[in-house]
């Protein structure tokens, strides 16, 4: 037991982690050339193990292609530092004078890590697109998707079922839960390409039977993902909905069809059902109403000065509140635990859109980066007194 | 001993928060309630294009209720069930057995063209697919209250099965009327039919 104290709380350890911490970071910023942020964080920094491979964009990629080099991913090594830190500042922990700088310096550093992981689990990113005139009350991701399975049986609102993308198999089946349903994925692409099949085209593996896929005589094929940043990958599903043994359709689901064209419905025993696969929403409590979008220019030039979007919050919820609000650059709307920060515009600048920001543990760094500092401040005065008191003495 | 116990006050939460934390984050089913929506069609959206073409980003208007056109129906035709698709929809037998279906759909863009549609049709009373040197045969376009409508026969005698359709453009979308069956019901109801197309009437 001693040992294995010993060796979780060694500085060795601690070098080699902050070490291969280093070498993590430089191989993702390699393929975030190649595969964007959002797969470079979720593959390199939010994953246990990762394996480098020799890009296929880079030259001589037919002759070093099969160069791989494994590591640890972010996750572990955020936690193998955590288990260094905790047991290497409790099994050194002493409650004096001397050592409470250095005390309370480890701690803020702990924190730091444990905030690290609670922006990763509990952080969310999405955006808000609304018009000019218009409102909105969801936020979607730009990275998940999920397929929905809406009851619009109540006169009053709406069900929502929510599967997320990932439990998408192919020839998988699963049941949506509280509904009678179930789901049989014959196909799921990430990224994909719709097209009106030509005339004489070959029947498809599975026949589209419902929805839009049947109307418009669709085909989907698969295509190459794009890690690009500003890429709009079009996800694409082809699904049987049953209930129990008897099908009730095979559906094409989209999210470029979902946002285009009237939603797929269908009916069953009496009540009316609607399907989409679509980026995953957030509903909120409240409304957001823009009134006005401005995109300021410097005068005579196209080089671009403000983007400012004059907001409306209307939350009934809240004694009826509602209230206008100017959003712009660096001066966000931080409200009920999200922040909407002006992102970009749309459709000839009446779409504005915003990047929302849901972290619960914001707080968190600002207090672990205080509490270095004043480990460091402590020690500092701690052996700043104790060397002036010598000085005196001698 | 002070120590100690500081240090397993400090332990228990650091490891529960660790935990959670390790539970947080699974992707998994959910079900909610939302207000009723009106659904906006506003984002980047695809447009159908000629067949066997990639869909395409572009603003394609998609019509509402508003848009709907007037129309007048023969008396005798039976009403059906409507969707957000299908706008229209009616029946007709005669006392002979033989039946047709009138309905009208909307869809954003011209859906692959005329082509393609007269083509899904063809198919769908087992004709063999057309070439665009065939067009001239089996369509005729005429104005219908300022708008130009194309209109298709198609007749398979074979299987006995005929349908007369009218395609309308407005506001960048396609609007089909479509009346197909029977070929003796479509031959009885041919100016019933050519009437309620030349009813239809876009504000």
């Amino acid at each position: 037991m001693k040992k294995i104290l010993k060796l979780f709380s060694s500085l060795r350890l601690t070098v080699t982690l902050l070490s291969l911490s280093m070498v993590v970071i430089f191989f993702g910023t390699l393929d975030q050339v190649e595969y964007g942020i959002h797969h470079t964080q979720k593959r390199y920094f939010e994953s246990y193990f990762v394996i480098w491979q020799y890009p296929e964009q880079w030259i001589y990629s037919n002759i070093l292609g099969f160069v791989a080099i494994p590591m640890p991913g972010g996750h572990l090594l955020g936690y193998l530092l955590l288990i260094n830190l905790l047991t290497a500042h409790l099994s050194r922990f002493k409650l004096t004078a001397k050592k409470l700088g250095i005390n309370v310096l480890h701690a803020g550093l702990i924190l730091l890590v444990i905030s690290e992981f609670m922006t990763d689990y509990l952080a969310i990113e999405s955006q808000m697109s609304v018009n000019e005139g218009g409102s909105s009350n969801y936020t979607f991701s730009i990275t998940e998707k999920e397929m929905v399975l809406i009851d619009h049986s109540d006169p009053d609102s709406d069900t929502v079922y929510s599967v997320p993308s990932d439990q998408l198999k192919k020839d998988k089946s699963l049941n949506i839960n509280g509904t009678p349903f179930q789901i049989n994925t014959h196909e799921y692409y990430e990224n994909s390409k719709l097209s009106i099949a030509p005339p004489n085209a070959p029947s498809m593996r599975i026949p589209i039977t419902a929805g839009w896929g049947e109307n418009m005589n669709l085909r989907v094929a698969e295509k190459d993902y794009d890690y690009s940043d500003n890429a709009s990958n079009i996800s694409s599903a082809i699904v049987t909905i049953a209930s129990g043994t008897q099908p009730l359709g095979t559906w094409v689901l989209s999210n470029i069809i979902n946002n285009q064209l009237p939603t797929q419905k269908f009916e069953h025993e009496g009540k009316e059902y609607s399907i989409a696969l679509r980026f995953t929403r957030y509903y909120l409590p409240y409304k957001i109403e823009l009134i006005d979008f401005t995109h300021d220019k410097y005068p005579g030039t196209e080089i671009p000065r403000n983007f400012s979007s004059k907001i409306r919050v209307q939350n009934e919820s809240q004694n009826d509140e509602d209230r206008e609000v100017l959003i712009y650059m660096n001066n966000p709307l931080r409200y009920e635990g999200l922040t909407f920060y002006q992102q970009s515009f749309d459709n000839d600048e009446t779409t504005s859109i915003f990047q929302v920001v849901k972290n619960p543990s914001w707080w968190m760094p600002y207090l672990s980066v205080s509490m270095v500092g004043l480990g460091l401040l402590i020690q500092f005065l701690y052996h700043f007194t104790k060397f002036i008191k010598k000085s005196a003495k001698s | 001993m002070l120590c100690s116990k500081i240090r397993v006050f400090l332990l228990k939460p650091l490891v529960a928060v660790s935990c959670l934390l390790v539970a947080c984050g699974k992707n998994e089913q959910t079900n909610y309630k939302i207000p009723k929506e009106e659904i906006q069609f506003t984002v980047p959206s695809i447009q159908a294009s000629s067949p066997g073409g990639e869909m395409a980003k572009g603003k394609v208007p998609v019509a509402t209720d508003s848009d709907l056109p007037d129309w007048n129906p023969p008396s005798h035709w039976v009403a059906g069930k409507t969707s957000n698709i299908r706008k229209g929809s009616f029946s007709y037998q005669e006392n002979s057995g033989s039946k047709l279906e009138v309905s009208v759909t909307v869809f954003p863009g011209d859906v692959g063209g005329l082509l393609a549609n007269i083509n899904r049709w063809a198919g769908q009373i087992s004709l063999p697919p057309y070439t665009e040197s065939d067009l001239k045969n089996i369509t005729v376009t005429k104005t219908v209250h300022s708008t130009l409508a194309t209109i298709v026969r198609l007749n398979n005698p074979s299987q006995q099965k005929s349908i007369i359709a009218a395609i309308f453009k407005n506001n960048g979308n396609s609007w089909f009327v479509k009346a197909s069956g029977d070929q003796s019901a479509i031959f009885s109801q041919n100016t019933s039919i050519q009437s309620f197309i030349d009813s239809i009437q876009f504000n």
